[in-house]
């Protein structure tokens, strides 16, 4: 009988010990598109965190900003990181989806970082997303394709800052690479140029901003007088124009045209600095991937814009373990982690002091994203309605490649973002 | 005595009894999200107002999707019925493998509608697509389909008519065997030609069929979401912004969900509607 007493006690006290460890591990979980590479990473963090477990849940890309709109609206506290589109940070402050930072973050290290990120991350002088990097859009070329076509040019006289292509002059030298390439059109070659993330305001407002055009008024509540512009319309109609005249690509869809691109189909292409490995990934030799900084409008040389921004990472204002999550979110965007992420995305780092050789030589291409940080990059439009301005003028973009007629577009975009702003000026 | 009268209760409330699951669920899932979403609608910014309404009916954006809802419909509800009975009159006969013929047209029904609209937007492509390539063969050259904003909803439409056509062939067949055989003796007998027993006969004893294919074809139809997400997205230029996308659009694109419950009424009231005009015009009026 004592033995049987003993045995229960034992049993007991095991279960006692096993539930008191349990309830001293803490789990967080983490909603991104990036889920394979912040698996990648987590390690790292629960090495150094003793006790929390993290757990990693990927959704689609194209999902991502559905999934939050269902999660967060109801309050869910499933998540406690949430990977969220720097663009979208006003947006999910003004709808209470997002904890403030400012518990996690010293003034010093939310200094370090490049500051039209820290601005973007900001609402109401609250810091509440962290840039996990940063973007810029570049122009690629194949310079196998450019070989075979025999047509000769020195992309190395560009420096970005006093010289860069022209818009008018990469259209003379993709047309002329393309005939040669593909006179009767029975090689495939299907564009001169193409944008790869077509329709997308994040590349496509580069156009006009390149000619001097903002994206939206100042308060980020009107587009009237903006997209409406001189600046944006003379934009609009170079697109369409060239459209028309089957120098940019047609009838993709945003991101088909990497593939293209990596597969010979496309020999000059807008995409961002950290497609350098995609293309790769894709099959590209490092020798046949060129690149050189994005073109300017003629005699506007010195408005030239590149997109830039990029993931940050954000604790959910309805967390139940926000000091954890809030630790996660800077170890991935200010600690170690973030130096794990950088080498693995190859993206261009949140803060200049992160631009090293060791990066540069995981990612060439780094070095135009140096080059045009900070100079030319204009951040995208600051508002709360940002999915809606993202919706109606991705819309528009993809119209007027479609042929739809230029003002009657710009009017109907006009309209319907200035009506659905107005539901955040009330 | 006193036992016949527990049986009579028994026997009374059962049938109520046995409803209760379904009752329940569809209480749940059915009648609490249409409450929920109507209630919802009367609320602008977490207060009881009729702002919302106000705000909507304002909108160029509801106000296009309402007309683009409505045209979508007048084509595609009469279009899919008128080949659905013509599917089930040539297939109704007992020629040698006519279930052949039947399993073919039947086929696009087993296939969901996501799969059928990815695979017609390939189809379709504008650069690659099966389409265009056969179309320049022959010289007429390259279409937008779903792109152009002329083409985009005939595009839609002959989706869902492919796709649909061979459900509501099933339902006609059924009434078509319905019909007493004796009917077209007698009328071959009295030199009764072809469509003189199809408008005389056939048409007049589907009445009943041809009302649930109507009513339940036009509810489906004026649902239709999935081509809208996954190959339009409601254009070019809003040419395919159905009710039901642009409710979807509202709150979970844009977080606004008393802008999208006010829609899903507006949408729910529409429907009924439409299917209480179907039912007096179908109504029997011997």
């Amino acid at each position: 009988m004592k033995k049987l007493l003993a045995l229960v006690l034992a049993l007991v006290l095991t279960a006692a010990a096993a539930s008191f460890a349990l309830a001293e591990e803490e789990t967080i979980r983490v909603y991104t598109h990036m889920g394979a590479q912040i698996e990648a990473i987590k390690d790292a963090f629960e090495a150094a965190n003793p006790g929390v477990k993290v757990i990693v849940d990927n959704c689609p890309y194209e999902s991502l900003n559905d999934q939050y709109e269902v999660l967060l609206s109801s309050k869910s506290d499933e998540y406690d990181v949430i990977i969220v589109d720097g663009p979208n940070t006003a947006a999910y402050v003004s709808r209470g989806y997002l904890a403030p930072l400012t518990d996690y973050f010293t003034t010093e290290e939310i200094g370090a970082f490049s500051e039209a990120l820290v601005k973007q991350g900001t609402v109401n002088g609250t810091f509440y997303s962290a840039p996990m990097g940063d973007s810029c859009t570049i122009l690629y070329y194949n310079k196998a394709l450019l070989a075979e076509s025999g047509v000769e040019f020195d992309f190395s006289q560009f420096d970005g800052v006093n010289s860069r292509l022209t818009w008018t002059g990469l259209i003379d030298l993709a047309t002329q690479v393309t005939k040669a390439l593909d006179p009767d059109g029975s090689r495939g070659i299907l564009f001169p140029i193409a944008f790869g993330q077509v329709s997308e305001v994040y590349m496509m407002n580069t156009l006009p901003n390149s000619l001097g055009g903002a994206n939206i008024s100042e308060d980020g509540l009107k587009v009237s007088g903006v997209i409406d512009s001189d600046a944006w319309m003379e934009a609009l109609r170079f697109y369409q124009d060239n459209v028309n005249a089957g120098i940019f690509d047609r009838g993709l869809g945003a991101f088909e045209g990497y593939g293209n691109f990596y597969a010979g189909k496309i020999p000059f292409i807008v995409m961002t600095t950290d497609s350098y490995n995609y293309a790769l990934a894709g099959g590209m030799k490092p020798e046949d991937i060129g690149f050189t900084y994005l073109p300017a409008f003629e005699g506007h040389e010195d408005q030239v814009a590149t997109a830039c921004g990029n993931w940050t990472a954000a604790v959910s204002a309805f967390s139940n373990h926000k000091e954890t999550a809030g630790r996660f979110v800077n170890w991935i965007t200010y600690g170690e982690g973030n130096d794990l992420f950088l080498k693995q995305e190859s993206m261009v780092p949140n803060m200049p002091s992160r631009f090293t050789e060791e990066l540069y030589e995981v990612n060439p291409a780094l070095v135009i994203a140096a080059a045009e940080s900070g100079v030319t990059s204009v951040p995208r439009a600051v508002t709360p309605g940002f999915n809606e301005y993202c919706a109606v003028l991705n819309a528009m973009w993809e119209d007027i490649r479609n042929g739809a007629d230029i003002e009657d577009s710009v009017a109907d975009a006009v309209a319907q973002l200035d009506s659905a702003l107005e539901y955040y000026a009330d | 005595m006193q036992q016949r009268t527990i049986r009579d209760k028994r026997d009374r409330f059962l049938p109520y009894l046995l409803l209760l699951p379904v009752l329940a669920f569809a209480a749940v899932f059915k009648l609490y999200p249409i409450f929920y979403s109507a209630i919802s609608g009367f609320h602008y910014k977490g207060n009881w107002s009729l702002r919302t309404y106000q705000l909507l009916f304002q909108d160029s954006v509801f106000i296009n999707s309402l007309l683009v809802t409505i045209r979508m419909n007048l084509i595609m509800t009469p279009l899919q019925i008128v080949l659905s009975l013509i599917l089930a009159l040539m297939v109704n006969n007992t020629m040698k493998g006519i279930g052949a013929f039947r399993s073919v047209f039947y086929l696009p029904v087993t296939i969901s509608m996501p799969v059928a609209a990815i695979c017609f937007s390939m189809i379709l492509s504008y650069n690659n697509g099966v389409a265009n390539t056969m179309l320049n063969a022959i010289g007429i050259g390259t279409q937008g389909f779903f792109n152009d904003k002329g083409q985009a909803m005939a595009c839609v439409i002959l989706l869902c008519t492919w796709k649909g056509c061979g459900y509501w062939m099933m339902f006609f067949l059924a009434g078509l065997k319905g019909i007493d055989e004796a009917l077209y003796e007698a009328a071959r007998v009295d030199g009764a030609g072809y469509f003189s027993t199809l408008f005389h006969i056939t048409l007049p004893l589907l009445r009943r069929t041809s009302l649930f294919v109507m009513v339940a074809d036009t509810s489906i139809n004026l649902l239709l979401f999935a081509p809208m997400k996954l190959i339009t997205d409601g254009g070019p230029r809003g040419t395919t912004d159905v009710l039901m996308y642009e409710a979807y659009r509202q709150a979970f694109k844009y977080g606004n969900y008393n802008k999208g419950s006010a829609i899903t009424s507006v949408l729910i009231v529409f429907t009924l509607l439409i299917v209480m005009i179907q039912f007096r015009m179908m109504a029997d009026r011997d």
